[in-house]
């Protein structure tokens, strides 16, 4: 387990901004933390690192104690092997880019087998090019995957990355992603990733925490976090919806689809590039679903997902209502956001337990909403 | 062409040894002052950005008889020198060495102010984080990408304990073969009788070091690992 405490009081003029953060996350995978800004996440990943020291604090990775005010340890930050990728990279200048990588094995030479050996950082990321590059004629994105490498290569026991795609724009966030995938994947080592787009956070993460106010509101896997509309920060972020795990059972070349199997049930979407058997992630906005109480039939929609009501979220002024549908069993429950216009909701007498029917267009499904897992 | 006299050669020697000697122990108080001016704040920080920047402003002989008053042999810290530690500093080179750093100091620490306060300190807080400590950061990072700074500076000063005059002559006074520098030689030949001859040599071996001196630093500033182009 990775385990967070932090308190502290911040006093800027007038303003006072307390931090209360409590977080247990698995010491595998990528957690998000997830908010707007001003909400703490930077704060606390510097805490994590030690580069800040709050009034109170304890951070524990697996068996190790970084720090713990209340029996006094602290563990300086040099020394707790945490590798930390700013948002606005913070490349040695007067380094080539090969020495940046290899900065941190001046201090942390690796002691055991199991740490990364620059050849299969530098694979990784495809470094191979850029490495007697000076930092000044890196792009954005080649510049976030160095100090990627950078951190990965200081022999880190836990990774942070703060908001890594925040400064780059979409053709450079689409270049990086990839390369944020494969580190999830051929690493064993626990991530938290600090971010305020819930599309990447969909794409890379397991487990999501959503922070406001110096709180942690909600931690869990984000396929329950973030089928939750009473989260205010993210349900600002207008970029909401259900996530489906889904599992490639088979591609129907004659009709360039792919078939998918969730919560027991069959979705048809666009042809993937993945094999039989992969376990993916759908991101399913509520707007593009729709209900109906009848099985329909001659219609174009082909993905009708079974299930029933489990709650409706109504708030006056909106004219519309976002409903919770059940599309599992009772006991393991799979949600998905439907929003329908709240004539509709009236016309069908839609209330909770009703059984329904789920439509979601296939062509809805298009390939920036999925996500390995 | 004549060649130089063994007075003349003598005096570029104790220039030589006078600036290179100042050179070398002034650099960590240099680094030490413009530290403390880029990246601290502290109370009396006017004062003491005042206080090194004093020889600039005024007129070099002032120094060296304020040197005179603190080191000499009556001095406040000169008789404790000398009663203790049997260390005399008035008429020898090192006295000659001290004038010059104190008059070029400022000139040592501004570019190095200049220089850190153009390095983002973050890129400290990113080398501790791969496991640097605060000292090792700075040497491995700050220190490098401040050189050319460091070069510049280094030169100024260099140039100007070279071409030190009045400090010079008040405290460490004007002795043939211990503290008699070039410009003081020079000095003495125009104030001899037929003395031309030799002032036109030893204005030619001023030329020349002062030349030595600067393509010296450029080759520094040249060579790639201090060459730096921020993108």
């Amino acid at each position: 387990m990775l385990t967070i405490e932090a308190g502290h009081r911040f006093v800027d003029g007038t303003n006072v901004f307390r931090l209360d953060a409590r977080l247990k996350t698995p010491d595998k995978g990528v957690t998000a933390i997830f908010g707007p800004s001003g909400s703490g996440k930077t704060t606390l990943l510097k805490i994590v690192a030690g580069l800040l020291r709050p009034d109170f604090v304890k951070i524990q990775v697996g068996d190790g104690v970084l720090c713990d005010t209340q029996h006094g340890a602290w563990v300086p930050p040099e020394l707790r092997r945490i590798g930390y990728v700013f948002q606005d990279t913070r490349l040695f200048p007067h380094l080539s880019v090969k020495n940046n990588l290899t900065f941190g094995r001046r201090f942390n030479p690796p002691a055991d087998e199991q740490a990364l050996s620059f050849d299969a950082v530098v694979a990784l990321l495809e470094l191979n090019p850029l490495l007697d590059r000076p930092i000044h004629n890196l792009s954005g994105g080649e510049s976030q995957r160095v100090a990627i490498g950078r951190a990965l290569l200081a022999n880190p026991r836990l990774l942070l990355l703060d908001e890594p795609l925040a400064a780059l724009d979409a053709e450079r966030k689409a270049e990086i992603l990839p390369y944020l995938e494969g580190l999830r994947h051929s690493l064993d080592l626990p991530i938290l990733y600090v971010s305020h787009s819930l599309a990447e956070i969909r794409r890379l993460a397991t487990w999501l925490a959503v922070i406001d106010d110096g709180e942690i509101k909600a931690f869990g896997s984000v396929e329950d976090i973030t089928g939750r509309m009473d989260l205010s920060p993210l349900s600002e972020d207008g970029d909401t919806g259900t996530v489906l795990a889904a599992t490639v059972t088979e591609h129907v070349p004659t009709h360039g689809l792919t078939r998918l199997a969730a919560a027991g049930q069959t979705l048809l979407v666009t042809k993937l590039d993945l094999p039989p058997g992969a376990h993916i992630r759908v991101h399913v906005r509520p707007q593009d679903v729709a209900l109906a109480l009848e099985k329909p039939h001659k219609m174009s929609i082909i993905n009708i997902l079974d299930g029933f009501i489990d709650s409706i979220l109504d708030s006056p002024g909106r004219p519309v209502v976002d409903v919770q549908i059940n599309i599992g069993s009772t006991k393991r429950p799979v949600h998905l956001w439907a929003q329908v216009t709240r004539l509709a909701a009236q016309r069908l007498k839609l209330k909770a337990d009703m059984p329904t029917y789920a439509l979601i267009k296939a062509v809805s499904l298009d390939k920036d909403r999925f996500g390995l897992s | 062409m004549h060649g130089f006299s063994a007075l003349e050669l003598e005096a570029l020697q104790i220039s030589l040894k006078v600036s290179l000697w100042s050179v070398t122990w002034t650099f960590p108080l240099a680094l030490g002052a413009a530290w403390l001016l880029a990246r601290k704040d502290f109370k009396g920080k006017a004062v003491f950005n005042a206080i090194i920047h004093v020889p600039l402003v005024v007129p070099p002989v002032v120094i060296g008889y304020l040197l005179l008053v603190l080191l000499g042999r009556q001095g406040v810290i000169g008789s404790r020198l000398h009663d203790w530690l049997d260390i005399g500093l008035v008429f020898t080179w090192q006295g000659a060495a001290i004038a010059a750093s104190v008059v070029a100091f400022p000139l040592f620490v501004r570019p190095i102010r200049q220089a850190l306060e153009g390095v983002d300190p973050r890129l400290e807080e990113a080398a501790v984080t791969l496991g640097a400590d605060r000292r090792q950061a700075f040497f491995a990072v700050t220190l490098p990408i401040v050189m050319p700074g460091i070069i510049t500076g280094a030169l100024l000063f260099f140039a100007r304990a070279l071409g030190e005059f009045g400090a010079t002559i008040t405290f460490a006074a004007n002795i043939p073969g211990e503290t008699q520098t070039l410009p003081l030689a020079l000095y003495t030949a125009t104030q001899t009788p037929g003395g031309d001859p030799i002032a036109m040599r030893l204005v030619l071996l001023s030329l020349l070091l002062a030349l030595a001196a600067l393509l010296t630093s450029e080759w520094l500033s040249r060579r790639p690992h201090f060459r730096l182009r921020r993108g």
